[in-house]
């Protein structure tokens, strides 16, 4: 609980999941548009609260220390203060869904076993999480008979295959290692001293 | 002519993919920035976390010879490896463009479009090291430079010289060329009138060529 702990206590923040993308307008106004195929990841900015006590919150600041730039942590937002941001808004109770297929490299559209029903196995927005990276459903999907195709946000990374778990909404997690780590600047007070952070933390998707 | 039928509509979407064929044993390292393995053509690009970047590649219409440079990560010793732990110089270097389709797969119809850029030969290798003590960060780049066969060819130096070996590696047994390493170093004094025993020592005759006032 360090990286954990900046994302309950955030003050804000702010997520990237931009494609890499080449934009070129010519002189008569048409656009060409060139997408680079990359993984996209996920990074988030997270602005921390300042005015920590120090004596409180020195066990959180060490435990970010030992994690420094160099090692990753698995972030859920699953708790009450974060859970509104993974959660699940399909209209299954309990969803235990796996890949119906291996599906191919790069694919953006994963085949999956759904509870089948009526509504939605997923909604545009939703997160699913499969081989251990996290994905955003970019359209309704209903349930159906079950067998449905669900179209994601990036190109799926690595290779899982059929029969591979998919977790939905809060059981979503997300690897990340800091790629900026602010240090801080304790301002003394009675008995202690306040924290305030020299910047913004940036997490960025471990991927390997 | 080759047609990219792929860029003829205003969304492209592509991907760059590496081939190195290292050393005498022919090791195969495969880039690209796919984020999962893409086979095309019987090779599977696989090694994902490496490639940096391509450098510019020429486009002329007539034959030309140019260089590029291929960065890898050099954070991770697998890529030093690469090149220090292997005859990489000489070694053959092949970069082509993919075009996909929106689900990120080869387009294949009505034909693969898949593309050579350039191919060529490793000339160079360096690893450059940055190392900021004030932001406490380090990088580090491979980097290798590759020279098209044109220039390889422009450089290549062909022909037989008038040595014993270089002569008898084309000529075996021919003992024409056996002197000339004696006369070579030899020291003729031009214009000097004839002497005999040595060329250059002990004049025996001074000859009176006439006409000299």
């Amino acid at each position: 609980m360090s990286f954990q702990t900046i994302f309950e206590i955030q003050q804000s923040m702010t997520v990237n999941n931009r494609r890499m993308v080449g934009q070129q307008v010519a002189r008569s106004g048409y656009i060409t548009v060139a997408q680079y195929l990359t993984s996209v990841p996920w990074v988030f900015t997270v602005v921390p609260h300042n005015y920590l006590y120090y004596p409180d919150a020195r066990e959180i600041i060490q435990t970010i220390d030992n994690k420094d730039r160099q090692l990753p942590e698995t972030i859920i937002f699953d708790s009450s203060n974060l859970s509104w941001f993974t959660e699940y808004q399909g209209d299954v109770a309990s969803p235990l869904f796996t890949l119906a297929s291996t599906p191919a490299p790069n694919t953006q559209l994963l085949s999956m076993n759904v509870t089948g029903g009526v509504g939605y196995a997923f909604r545009a927005g939703d997160f699913c999480m499969v081989g251990g990276y996290t994905y955003k459903v970019t359209q309704d999907v209903l349930r159906g008979t079950g067998l449905v195709d669900v179209p994601i946000h990036r190109p799926l990374i690595g290779t899982p295959s059929s029969g591979a778990t998919v977790y939905v909404g809060n059981d979503c997690s997300f690897s990340v290692v800091a790629e900026a780590c602010p240090t801080y600047t304790l301002t003394p007070m009675t008995n202690g001293a306040f924290v305030n952070w020299d910047g913004a933390f940036v997490f960025r998707e471990y991927i390997t | 002519m080759t047609t990219i039928n792929a860029v003829t509509g205003p969304q492209i979407r592509h991907a760059e993919f590496v081939r190195l064929t290292v050393g005498l044993a022919a090791t195969v390292y495969t880039f690209s920035n796919a984020s999962g393995p893409v086979t095309v053509d019987g090779i599977t690009f696989s090694n994902l976390g490496a490639l940096l970047s391509v450098g510019d590649v020429q486009r002329d219409i007539r034959s030309t010879s140019d260089d590029m440079t291929i960065a890898l990560t050099g954070i991770d010793p697998a890529n030093v490896g690469i090149i220090l732990g292997n005859d990489i110089k000489g070694s053959l270097v092949e970069v082509w463009r993919g075009f996909l389709d929106s689900d990120n797969q080869i387009i294949t119809t009505p034909t693969q479009q898949f593309f050579k850029r350039y191919q060529g030969i490793i000339n160079d290798v360096s690893i450059t090291e940055k190392f900021d003590s004030e932001a406490r960060t380090r990088i580090a780049t491979c980097s290798i430079s590759c020279s098209s066969m044109r220039r390889v060819l422009e450089n290549r130096l062909s022909g037989i010289k008038t040595n014993t070996s270089s002569w008898q590696t084309f000529f075996p047994g021919d003992t024409s060329m056996d002197r000339v390493a004696t006369i070579s170093n030899t020291y003729f004094d031009f214009g000097k009138p004839p002497q005999t025993k040595t060329q250059a020592s002990d004049p025996t005759q001074e000859v009176d060529i006439g006409g000299a006032p």
